[in-house]
């Protein structure tokens, strides 16, 4: 195994580990994030006198949250990750890594990707339940389009974590930014399409025609995955310059001790 | 336990060095001091096997130094070699040869186990916790940890979380190893047990270590040599005996039969800096530090003229925290 898959597999177990022993505070993420869902679709329902018509409709509103609370975890492990080791004191540690402290916070995104699509599948179960509305759920066809969403948005997630590395007090923007994200997957790109270029939104229509509309991957229009893909690399890159430059920040006025 | 450093060069070898420093320069810009220059132009090497120690008061430079040889800071000048790696132009090469302990106890998870907490720093420097597990399974061992091996770092006492972080820099079995104050915060019987342990350690890996300590008995029992540090300079760099034995040469002290005539107190005083008299009514002592050996016979001669009658003369026996105090204040030349 190389060194990175052996820091990866090391991440991701301990998220597990963390997860399972401490799994009241997983319950209670599941917790809020469906109390949230209830308020938004029952609210939704309730002004629009019916079937809610954000997003898609009834179903779109359940993919679209799915992918929402999924982007929430990809965009926030970066910074509050960083956040967290500054703070009990284990950042200085892994920023010791042989392989650099950008491929360390990439294994945080990658094992919470992994492990909170897993854990907020069964929020999709319940939302399903409660709604009344079954999705297709043709796995080999989510995945792939839910790994390049996350991802895209993951590269958000590395400018927030740089800038909470060097500026510390970033929580209240990653607040208000966690709101626009979730304008990103309900409002219709067939009425704006420029919102294609912002992250969550290309990869939040492919994954409604996959969940909504029964389609499987190879009949979803192949320049819009090619578009995802190019999407997501391109936040991927810019994340993880933009976190290398606040690194150097960091490392040039000896902040990655100090919180 | 063989490491990296015990297979390449066995202590107290002579070899190229593990750590060369050069001009080492670093300044901060504080709001309330203007640039403040942390590290002014440092300039050491530590060769394979030894064990440095770094001491020096609160604010002296010692942990920026530290942090920036573990690439943690960047210098604004100067040369950092670790294993003839350029850490500046190359830092992730440059760490893969070391490891460190910067802040005790809070640089472990304490929502893992001893155990997980091992094979998490494992991966973390690239080696696979199953491919490490004799070397984990032998840490466990050697600190003590096999009762709680399984338990929750944050179950434990804080001597048991600073054993763990100082295991966890020795599992990665790197050639060179920062401790940055192992024993602070730790109640004496836990200290030395400590010091115990890291000195059977050294003993059996051979990694080239450089402490840094607060705690003199730590470093005079594990150090050959030392380096002082202060307002971000070097002003000492020698062994710890050479030291100790230069301060022993210079300090006395003499037992006198009686009091010490008043006279005789203020005719010492003003020919000799940095005595001492004591006295009671039937005995007086007289500690003082003589640099040049001359003046030794001035003393005794003082001391005829006014009949004052010697009991007894001794070299003073300095200890280490004792002789860095008067470095550090200036008082030693």
């Amino acid at each position: 195994m190389s060194a990175t898959l052996t820091l990866w597999a090391g991440e991701l177990r301990r998220n597990i580990i963390q997860m399972k022993r401490y799994y009241f505070e997983t319950l209670s993420m599941l917790f809020v994030f469906f109390v949230f869902f209830t308020l938004i679709f029952f609210g939704a329902k309730a002004i629009s006198g019916g079937a809610p018509r954000i997003g898609g409709g009834l179903e779109g509103i359940i993919v679209g949250y799915f992918v929402w609370t999924l982007a929430m975890v990809g965009y926030g492990v970066v910074s509050e990750n960083l956040v967290e080791e500054a703070t009990t004191g284990t950042l200085e540690q892994i920023a010791m890594s042989p392989l650099g402290l950008s491929r360390v916070v990439l294994g945080y995104l990658i094992s919470a990707i992994i492990t909170q699509t897993v854990v907020l599948s069964f929020l999709l179960i319940l939302m399903m339940a409660v709604t009344g509305k079954w999705l297709n759920l043709d796995v080999i066809s989510i995945l792939p389009l839910l790994l390049l969403t996350t991802l895209g948005i993951g590269g958000v997630g590395f400018v927030m974590g740089g800038m909470a590395v060097v500026f510390k007090r970033t929580r209240s923007i990653l607040s208000i930014l966690q709101i626009v994200l979730l304008a990103f997957v309900v409002v219709p790109l067939d009425r704006y399409p420029m919102m294609k270029y912002l992250p969550l939104a290309a990869g939040n229509r492919l994954l409604q025609m996959v969940m909504v509309e029964g389609r499987s991957i190879l009949q979803v229009p192949p320049a819009d995955v090619a578009f995802l893909v190019a999407n997501t690399a391109a936040y991927l890159v810019v994340g993880l310059i933009a976190f290398g430059y606040f690194e150097r920040i960091a490392r040039r006025k000896g902040l990655l001790g100090h919180y | 336990m063989k490491t990296e450093a015990a297979k390449g060069a066995p202590p107290g070898s002579v070899g190229s060095p593990v750590l060369a420093v050069r001009d080492l320069v670093k300044t901060y810009r504080s709001r309330r001091r203007g640039l403040v220059n942390a590290v002014d132009g440092v300039s050491f090497e530590v060769a394979p096997g030894e064990v440095l120690g770094l001491l020096g008061p609160n604010g002296a430079g010692k942990t920026t130094t530290i942090k920036c040889m573990c690439t943690l800071i960047s210098p604004d000048s100067g040369s950092i070699l670790v294993k003839g790696v350029d850490a500046i132009a190359n830092p992730r090469k440059a760490v893969s040869h070391m490891a460190a302990v910067l802040e005790g106890n809070r640089n472990i998870y304490w929502r893992l186990t001893v155990k997980e907490n091992l094979q998490f720093f494992s991966a973390v420097h690239g080696i696979p916790p199953k491919r490490n597990a004799s070397q984990i399974e032998s840490l466990i061992q050697a600190f003590r940890l096999e009762e709680v091996r399984n338990s929750d770092a944050r179950t434990l006492s804080r001597g048991m979380q600073q054993k763990l972080a100082v295991a966890c820099a020795f599992v990665k079995g790197t050639p060179l190893l920062m401790l940055d104050e192992p024993t602070l915060g730790l109640d004496v019987e836990t200290s030395f047990e400590l010091r115990a342990m890291l000195k059977q350690m050294v003993a059996e890996s051979g990694q080239t270590i450089l402490l840094s300590s607060h705690d003199m008995d730590v470093v005079q029992e594990l150090c050959k040599r030392v380096i002082i540090i202060n307002n971000g300079r070097i002003v000492t760099d020698d062994k710890v005996s050479n030291l100790l034995e230069l301060f022993k040469a210079r300090a006395y002290r003499l037992t006198l039969s009686g009091p010490v005539p008043p006279a005789l107190a203020r005719e010492l005083e003003s020919t000799f800096e940095s005595i001492q008299v004591t006295s009671d009514s039937h005995h007086s002592a007289i500690d003082v530090e003589l640099l040049d050996g001359g003046r030794f016979y001035d003393l005794v001669d003082l001391l005829r003229k006014f009949d004052a009658e010697i009991d007894s003369i001794d070299r003073a026996d300095p200890d280490l925290g004792e002789v860095f105090l008067r470095i550090v204040r200036g008082e030693a030349r």
